[in-house]
C-alpha cells in the first residue's frame, strides 16, 4: 500500500537526475568533459596572457582545458540548476495551491501568483531597485506573488468554485500583464521594452551561479513550509471545519501555505520570468498516482515539475539551437493543449 | 468525559442566535438536538467542537477550559462531522480512515503498526472492512457516511458531535448509522448529534434537548420532550405520538393555525 | 550687387567707399547670414544632431532629437543638454519656424512632406555607411551650415586618426588577422555590411561574426561567444543605466571569466552607433589592442 507512491518518486527522481545530465551536456556545441573533471580534480591557472591583454590567443591545450570548465561550470550548470529548482517550485507550489483551495485547476501561472511576482521583479530591476540590495528584486518578486495569492483567497475564499477561481485567476491576471506592460514602458532604461518577451514568456538562457545562489534559499525556505503541510492539506479534503477539528489551526497553516507558495514562486519567477503551465499540468497528472491525496502530491509534483522543466528546457535548446525559443513558449505548447483537453473533459462539472 | 457549555451567548451581525445556553454531555449519552430550520442548533454544535467563537460563557471539557487546551490534544477527545459529510478527493477508503490518526502524527511520521491497528479496528466497528480498497467518490450516500464514523472512531475520540449525519440516507442506512452511534455510546463514549428526524431521535437518543429560536425550550428524556404540546408550541405542527413496542412514533399530522 | 551699388555711388573716393561699405556691412552681413548661415537649425535624427553639434554653436541651434541627450545613444550627450528637443513631429518644427531642417528619407510619418509644404528648407541627408561617404556628407554640411572652415577641420582631424590607426597595425599579418566579436546588451553581434564591421576590419582584426554568416546584426548566446573563441571581445555598450536583463550577456560570469583573461575591451556605443567622425575614436582604441 505504502510501497506505490514510494515506487512512484524513486522513478521520478531517478528520471531527473538522468534528464539533468542530458541538460548538462546540451548546448551549441559538444564540450568535452574528460577535460572539465581533469580541471576540476586539478584545478590550473588559466591566466595565460595576464589582464586584457588583448590580440594573440594561441588555441594551447591548456587553454582548452580551461575554457570548458568556465562554459560548465558558469554557463552549463547554473542552467540545469536552475531548471530544476524553478521546475520543482511551480509544481509544489500547484499542488499546495491546488490542496489548499481544493480545486485540482488552480496553479501559479492560472492564479496569476507568476505574473504578479514577474512585475514586483520587474519594477525592481527597471527602476534602479538592484542598486540598493541584490535581494531587492527577488524581494519584490516575493511581495507581489504574496498580494497576488492573498487576493485570490480574498475573491475566491473559502467556496471556491471554479467559476469564481478562475475569473478571480484571469482578472488578477489581466492586472498584472498590463501593469508589467506599462512598468517597462515607463522604465528609463531603453532596454526595458525589449525585454518584455523574456518577463512574460520565460527563459533560463545565459543566467549565472549568482542568479541561482541569489533565489536560492527563498525557494529553499518555501518549499520547505510548503512540504510541512502535507497533512494539513490531507486533513482539509475533509473540509475546514473536518481539519480544524482534527487539531489544525486554520489562518496558521493558511499563512504557512501562502508564505511558502510567494517565497518560492517570488524568487524563483525573479529569475527565470514567467514559466506557464507547469504548476497546473503536473499536479494533475500525477494525482491519480498518489491516490489523490494531496500530502503524498506535493514531493512528486517537485520532482516532476523539475522534470518538466528540464525536458522543455533540453528540447529549447535542441530543436532551434540559432533561435532560442522561449522556455515558456513549449510549456505553453504542451500545457496549452492540455488545459483544453481538461475543461472538455469536465466541462459537465464547471458550473 | 464531560464536555459542558455554560451560559453561551453567540449573535452574527446583531442577531442573537444563541441566548445563554447551558448544555452538559457526560459518558454513555447519546444527545439529540432538535428544533426547527434557523433554530441555532448547528450553531450550538460548532461550539461545542470549539469551532465556532462565542460571544460570551464557557466551554469546559472536564472542568477544564478548552481554550486552554492544546488544538492537537482536543482533537484526540472531540471529533465533528460536518453537514453533508465532505470527502472532496476521491480517496481510498483506507486512506480516509487513516486521516483520523492525524491528531497522533507529527509532519514527518508514517503510520506506525498501531495506528494500522486502530484504523483496522475502526473500520471493523463501522462495518466497512469489504470497502477498504474501494474509493470513496464511488460509494453510496450511506457507504460514505460509515466512511466517515470510521475516521471519527479511528481518532479514538471520546466525544463526537455529527451535524444531521442522516439527512440524505434510506431508513436501512439511517438506521446503521444511529446503531454506530448508539454503540459508540454504551462503549463508554458520549455523542451529539442535530437531527431532524423525530422518530431516529426518539429511538435512539438518551436525552433530547429541543431549541426553539436561540434557548432550550425542553430538555430530558425523548418521551418527556417529545409531546404533542411541546411540539406544537416549538415546532407549530400538531402531531399525533404512538407508543409502539418498537418505540415512540411521532406523526405529524397539520400545521396549528394561529 | 555690391558692385552696382558702389559704382551707382557719386562719391568714389576710397573713404567714402570704406565709408558706404561699413555702414553697409551690417546689411550685408545679415543678409548673408540669412542666406548662407542658418541660425535657427533643426536637426531630426540622432547621427545628424551629432555632425550638427560638431558644427556650429549651440545659439543656432534650435532643436534636436531627444536622443542626443541621452548617454547610451549620443556621443555628445553632455553638449546637447540645454538644448530643446523633438521627437520629429511636424507639429513641434513649424512653431520654431526654422531656417534649415536636417532630417533622412527614415523620418517617422510624413513630417517631411508637411515642412516642405509650408515652404521650410529641408535637407534630406543620406547617412553615410562609411568613412568616406561620411567625408562627403560631412563637406555638405559645412556648405549648408557655412562652416566650411569646420567642416574641413573635422574632416582633416579624421583623417589623421585614420592614419594613425593604421600605423597601429601595420606589424599584423594581414592573411593571419587576429579575430574579433562584438558583443552588445542582449547579445547583438553585427556582421558584415555594417559600419561596425568595417572599423574592426580597419583596426586589423577579422570579424568573427562574419565567418558565422551573419549578416548585418543577430544574437549570440554567452556560450556561443565563448565557443568560437575570439582573441578579442569588443563590449559595445555604454556603462550607465545598466539596470535591465540585456546587460546580462555582456556582464556575465562566464564572459568576464573567460575573456578577462584572453582579451576583453568596451568601446561606448555611442561611438559607433552613428557613422561619424567620432567613429575614429573607436577605430582608434581597437586598433591600439596590437602589440
Amino acid at each position: 500500500m505504502t510501497s506505490r507512491p514510494l515506487l512512484l518518486i524513486v522513478l521520478l527522481a531517478t528520471f531527473t537526475a538522468a534528464i539533468f545530465i542530458v541538460e548538462l551536456t546540451t548546448g551549441p556545441s559538444s564540450i568535452d568533459f574528460s577535460n572539465v573533471f581533469m580541471n576540476l580534480i586539478n584545478p590550473e591557472d588559466i591566466d595565460q596572457n595576464g589582464p586584457n591583454s588583448g590580440a594573440l590567443n594561441a588555441g594551447s591545450t591548456s587553454v582548452g582545458l580551461g575554457l570548458d570548465s568556465i562554459i560548465f561550470l558558469e554557463i552549463r550548470l547554473p542552467r540545469a540548476l536552475l531548471a530544476v529548482s524553478i521546475g520543482a517550485t511551480l509544481g509544489l507550489a500547484g499542488a499546495a495551491l491546488q490542496g489548499l483551495l481544493r480545486n485540482p485547476l488552480a496553479g501559479p501561472g492560472l492564479m496569476g501568483v507568476s505574473n504578479c511576482a514577474a512585475l514586483g521583479a520587474v519594477i525592481a530591476l527597471y527602476f534602479g531597485w538592484s542598486g540598493v540590495s541584490i535581494y531587492a528584486v527577488p524581494i519584490a518578486g516575493m511581495t507581489g506573488a504574496a498580494l497576488s495569492v492573498l487576493m485570490i483567497f480574498l475573491l475566491a475564499g473559502q467556496n471556491s468554485s471554479i467559476m469564481t477561481l478562475l475569473l478571480a485567476g484571469v482578472a488578477v491576471n489581466a492586472v498584472a500583464s498590463s501593469l508589467i506592460s506599462l512598468a517597462l514602458n515607463l522604465a528609463p532604461n531603453p532596454y526595458a521594452m525589449s525585454e518584455m518577451v523574456f518577463w512574460l514568456l520565460g527563459s533560463i538562457a545565459n543566467r549565472s551561479m549568482s542568479d541561482f545562489y541569489l533565489a536560492l534559499p527563498f525557494m529553499l525556505v518555501g518549499w520547505l513550509l510548503i512540504l510541512t503541510s502535507g497533512r494539513f492539506l490531507n486533513a482539509l479534503s475533509l473540509g475546514e471545519d473536518t481539519a480544524q477539528s482534527l487539531g489544525f489551526h486554520l489562518g496558521r497553516e493558511r499563512g504557512i501555505i501562502i508564505s511558502g507558495v510567494a517565497l518560492s514562486v517570488g524568487a524563483a519567477v525573479s529569475v527565470s520570468g514567467n514559466v506557464g503551465f507547469v504548476g497546473l499540468l503536473v499536479p494533475h497528472l500525477l494525482r491519480p498516482l498518489v491516490g489523490h491525496e494531496p500530502g503524498r502530491l506535493l514531493l512528486a509534483s517537485a520532482l516532476g515539475g523539475a522534470l518538466l522543466v528540464l525536458l522543455a528546457d533540453v528540447a529549447v535548446q535542441s530543436f532551434t539551437p540559432g533561435h532560442e525559443l522561449k522556455l515558456g513558449v513549449v510549456t505553453a505548447l504542451v500545457g496549452g493543449p492540455f488545459f483544453l483537453y481538461l475543461i472538455i473533459k469536465t466541462r459537465n462539472s464547471l458550473i | 468525559m464531560k464536555l459542558q457549555a455554560k451560559n453561551i451567548e453567540l449573535k452574527f451581525d446583531g442577531n442573537s442566535v444563541l441566548k445563554n445556553i447551558s448544555i452538559a454531555i457526560d459518558k454513555n449519552e447519546l444527545v439529540g438536538l432538535i428544533g426547527p430550520n434557523g433554530a441555532g442548533k448547528t450553531s450550538l454544535l460548532r461550539v461545542l467542537a470549539n469551532l465556532q467563537k462565542y460571544d460570551s460563557g464557557e466551554l469546559l471539557l472536564n472542568e477544564q477550559a478548552i481554550n486552554s487546551i492544546n488544538r492537537k490534544q482536543l482533537a484526540k477527545h472531540i471529533s465533528y462531522l460536518a453537514q453533508g459529510a465532505p470527502a472532496h478527493w476521491p480517496l481510498e477508503v483506507y486512506r480516509l480512515v487513516a486521516l483520523g490518526r492525524l491528531p497522533y502524527l507529527n509532519p514527518w511520521s508514517n503510520l506506525s503498526a498501531e495506528d494500522n491497528a486502530v484504523i483496522a479496528q475502526a473500520m471493523a466497528l463501522a462495518e466497512i472492512e469489504h470497502l477498504s480498497g474501494r474509493i470513496v467518490s464511488t460509494l453510496s450516500g450511506g457507504e460514505r457516511l460509515r466512511v466517515l464514523i470510521a475516521r471519527m472512531f479511528a481518532t479514538q475520540s471520546n466525544i463526537i458531535l455529527a451535524d444531521e449525519p442522516i439527512a440524505a440516507l434510506d431508513p436501512y442506512h439511517q438506521l446503521h448509522t444511529m446503531e454506530l452511534l448508539r454503540e459508540h455510546c454504551d462503549r463508554g463514549g458520549s455523542s451529539v448529534v442535530v437531527l431532524h428526524d423525530l422518530n431516529m431521535a426518539a429511538r435512539f437518543c438518551h436525552r433530547l434537548v429541543l431549541i426553539d429560536q436561540g434557548n432550550i425550550a425542553f430538555e430530558g428524556k425523548p418521551d418527556c420532550v417529545l409531546q404533542t404540546e411541546n411540539i406544537a408550541q416549538v415546532y407549530g405542527i400538531e402531531t399525533q405520538i404512538l407508543h409502539t413496542e418498537s418505540g415512540m412514533t411521532i406523526i405529524p399530522k397539520s400545521r396549528t393555525s394561529n | 550687387m555690391l558692385k552696382t551699388a558702389l559704382k551707382t555711388t557719386a562719391l568714389f573716393h576710397p573713404y567714402s567707399v570704406l565709408f558706404a561699405l561699413l555702414l553697409s556691412a551690417p546689411l550685408t552681413y545679415g543678409t548673408v547670414v540669412n542666406y548662407n548661415k542658418p541660425v535657427r537649425i533643426v536637426s531630426t535624427n540622432l547621427c545628424t544632431d551629432q555632425l550638427l553639434l560638431m558644427l556650429v554653436g549651440k545659439d543656432r541651434i534650435a532643436s534636436i532629437t531627444n536622443l542626443a541627450k541621452q548617454p547610451e545613444y549620443s556621443y555628445l550627450w553632455e553638449k546637447a543638454q540645454d538644448i530643446p528637443t523633438n521627437v520629429g513631429l511636424a507639429e513641434e518644427i513649424l512653431p520654431l519656424q526654422p531656417d534649415l531642417i536636417l532630417t533622412t528619407e527614415f523620418s517617422p510619418g510624413n513630417a517631411t512632406a508637411i515642412l516642405m509644404n509650408n515652404k521650410l528648407p529641408v535637407e534630406i541627408v543620406a547617412l553615410p555607411d562609411s568613412f568616406a561617404g561620411l567625408e562627403a556628407l560631412i563637406s555638405r554640411l559645412g556648405e549648408l551650415l557655412g562652416e566650411q572652415e569646420a567642416a574641413a577641420g573635422l574632416i582633416t582631424s579624421m583623417r589623421a586618426d585614420i592614419d594613425s590607426a593604421k600605423v597601429r597595425i601595420k606589424n599584423v599579418d594581414i592573411s593571419n588577422r587576429p579575430t574579433a566579436l562584438i558583443y552588445s546588451p542582449n547579445g547583438h553581434t553585427a556582421g558584415s555590411n555594417t559600419f561596425k564591421n568595417t572599423i574592426v576590419t580597419m583596426a586589423g582584426y577579422s570579424n568573427i561574426a562574419t565567418d558565422l554568416g551573419i549578416e548585418y546584426y543577430s544574437n549570440l548566446s554567452v556560450e556561443q561567444v565563448l565557443l568560437s573563441k575570439p582573441d578579442l571581445v569588443i563590449v559595445s555598450e555604454s556603462d550607465y543605466n545598466r539596470d535591465s536583463l540585456a546587460h546580462r550577456y555582456t556582464d556575465h560570469p562566464a564572459l568576464l571569466k573567460w575573456q578577462g583573461h584572453h582579451g576583453m575591451l568596451t568601446i561606448p556605443d555611442n561611438q559607433w552607433l552613428c557613422v561619424g567622425p567620432m567613429s575614429t575614436e573607436a577605430l582608434k582604441t581597437i586598433a591600439g589592442t596590437h602589440k
